[in-house]
């Protein structure tokens, strides 16, 4: 595959006609889309919406949930049949999660039907989930629905797709809510060499239709992701993120996430959450989106989690609180059980009782304004005022177009990509306190102010432990977390 | 492949699937290639066959296989058999990581990956010198 399809892609939001005729193509792709075809269908599933009550939908528990100063927990969840979906969740229904976070499987993500179709036959058989998420496509409107009404939490899905135009088509359809956009986010971390350009079409697909709900009086939310894996920097997280909010709302989408995936240095982690809540309003407003509703999430880190129970349970508890000391509306959590299988029904109990907790202690504190607090969001927002800026003059003023020549020319770059058309000229490693430092910026645009400050936090490690920072450190900072207490031990002198 | 450069041992190695998780492989290139093993890395979302094409291709001593998403099952499926029918039956070849989406005793989990044909199985989080001292004993290279 090359890097681009040949697309002519264009930001704006795309007229109703254009939709049109791709959703013919969308629905034939799989038997389960056939039920909605014809003009009638979308009304359906509007009609549908409108039946159910406000706490359904994602956005309008964003704002019951800000009045009342409370924080939002989300557990996860995805299996290969319908019935072990809907008992996971039965796990934790008493304890009030406000969305369930739907996966699907890996086939399904990569819209290759026919082997999600073969899996859920070979798990019904041998009643076992052979599938590492909930298989939307296989499973259809009537599926989804009963996904859908098993819970009192708005029910949402995942988008770790190149291809969910039609997972969502029927996600919709069946009465849910939000979901997450990854038209950047989805290449970097999941793709091997899906064209930029496809991708972020087939996620204005999304965008335009979950618009079009919006339009008819459902309030449907988009996500914007930036999960991204822990080891990349704060900073390029807040620019996906900040791209993939501008994409959505040039669609129409009015209720947009702010999500950023936790790098467990507190500080760096709050900066981040700041600055792109900040800096998602000011570019919103410039450019005629100030309708748009924000609201600043986490979703917990994405690298090892340790194998020791008592560890596992103090970093997710870390995660938690920085979480809630940022001041988010709420957090995508992890289970126990996350560092050995894919999560379980209990595993997943268990952490909202962990993080309902800690966020049940901490709600209502913040971290207070401090220099150190200030520099790392100056610092933030410097980066990526910078790499937007690049990326607009890329696309001679157009997002979708810079975006695609971002990845080009390095201008969006990270290190441990399986994305092949990324450079992977970046490098990143902790610094002394594990705040998230470019040893090496690649060929991004990162102003020479904050590349300095990062060299100089990375010489303060050196100087402390003795050692050149290099590729030693970026090996071993792929345990950073998850390293047993007891081999620390082991290493001492003493 | 002549002599000199096949004294060099060769192994094969990526994660499989439709697995785009990388850094473990990643990780454990660079130690392989510090242990002076010669390393034809696939990257990740790599395919059953193209990890025999390669092995094949290279004269590879071992394939290294890393699954961390839940679906090794489907992915490995008959692994050693298509080695086997590729003339590959002598690799040694290895698979680590977060292998299966329901919670299973260790010994299970192992029993149906050798039945699938590998030599050895690992369990998450183990470190790379292991893995590497038994890849040394088992190419005879100690």
């Amino acid at each position: 595959m090359t890097m681009l399809a040949g697309i002519p892609l264009r930001t704006a939001q795309w007229d109703w006609d254009y939709f049109l005729h791709q959703r013919r193509e969308v629905l034939s792709l799989w038997p389960s889309g056939s039920e909605l075809q014809g003009d009638d269908a979308i009304a359906a599933g509007v009609a549908y919406h409108k039946a159910q009550p406000w706490w359904k939908y994602a956005s309008l528990r964003n704002k019951r949930a800000q009045q009342e100063q409370r924080i939002q927990l989300v557990p996860q969840v995805g299996h290969a049949l319908t019935e072990q979906t809907i008992a996971h969740m039965q796990c934790s229904e008493d304890l009030g999660p406000d969305r369930w976070y739907v996966l699907t499987d890996t086939y399904t993500r990569k819209a290759e039907y026919a082997k999600a179709q073969d899996a859920v036959e070979r798990s019904r058989r041998d009643g076992f989930s052979y599938l590492n998420g909930y298989p939307l496509a296989a499973h259809g409107v009537s599926g989804a629905r009963a996904v859908n009404e098993c819970t009192r939490a708005a029910v949402g899905t995942d988008n770790n797709d190149e291809d969910a135009r039609l997972p969502w088509e029927i996600a919709l359809a069946a009465g849910w809510t939000w979901g997450t956009i990854k038209s950047i986010e989805e290449l970097i971390q999941h793709s091997r060499d899906f064209p930029v350009d496809r991708n972020i079409h087939n996620q204005q697909y999304i965008d335009r239709l979950a618009a079009h709900y919006t339009e008819q009086g459902v309030p449907i939310l988009r996500r914007a992701s930036a999960n991204l894996p822990g080891w990349d920097s704060l900073g390029f997280k807040v620019t996906v993120s900040l791209l993939e909010v501008l994409l959505s709302a040039a669609q129409g989408v009015k209720f947009i996430d702010l999500s950023i995936g936790i790098g467990m240095n507190l500080v760096q982690d709050v900066a981040a959450i700041q600055a792109l809540r900040a800096l998602a309003r000011e570019y919103l407003d410039k450019l005629g989106f100030g309708d748009v509703e924000i609201h600043s999430w986490t979703y917990f880190f994405l690298g090892d989690w340790p194998l020791q129970r008592g560890q596992m349970v103090g970093q997710l508890a870390l995660n938690a609180t920085i979480s809630a000391l940022a001041g988010c509306s709420g957090m995508y959590i992890k289970s126990p059980d996350e560092a050995t299988t894919t999560p379980t029904g209990e595993g997943f109990r268990e952490a909202m009782e962990i993080c309902g907790q800690v966020v049940r202690l901490v709600a209502g504190q913040r971290l207070p304004e401090s220099p150190e607090l200030a520099t790392e969001r100056a610092m933030i927002e410097c980066e990526v005022r910078a790499v937007v800026a690049k990326i607009m003059e890329l696309g001679n003023g157009d997002i979708a177009v810079g975006a695609c020549r971002g990845f080009e020319t390095g201008v969006i770059d990270t290190m441990f990509s399986p994305y092949r058309f990324l450079k992977g000229k970046v490098k990143v490693v902790r610094d002394a306190n594990g705040a998230l430092r470019y040893l090496d910026p690649g060929l991004t645009p990162i102003p020479r102010e904050v590349a300095e400050y990062h060299r100089e936090c990375i010489s303060r490690r050196e100087a402390k432990e003795g050692t050149q920072a290099g590729v030693r450190w970026i090996v071993r900072e792929a345990t950073w977390a998850s390293r047993s207490l007891r081999d620390e031990v082991a290493e001492r002198s003493y | 492949m002549d002599r000199s450069s096949r004294r060099q041992p060769v192994v094969v190695l990526g994660t499989i699937g439709h697995d785009a998780h990388i850094v473990g492989s990643s990780v454990l290139r660079i130690a392989l290639e510090e242990a002076g093993f010669k390393v034809v890395f696939l990257g990740a979302v790599v395919p059953a066959e193209e990890f025999i094409d390669a092995a094949r291709e290279s004269a590879a001593d071992a394939i290294l296989v890393s699954s961390l998403y839940g679906m090794a099952r489907i992915d490995c499926s008959d692994f050693g058999a298509k080695c086997e029918e590729a003339g590959l039956g002598h690799v040694k070849k290895y698979l680590g990581g977060i292998l299966v989406t329901d919670p299973e005793a260790w010994d299970q989990t192992e029993q149906i990956f050798r039945a699938q044909g590998f030599d050895r199985v690992y369990p998450p989080q183990t470190k790379t010198d292991v893995a590497i001292a038994d890849l040394k004993r088992d190419l005879g290279l100690d």
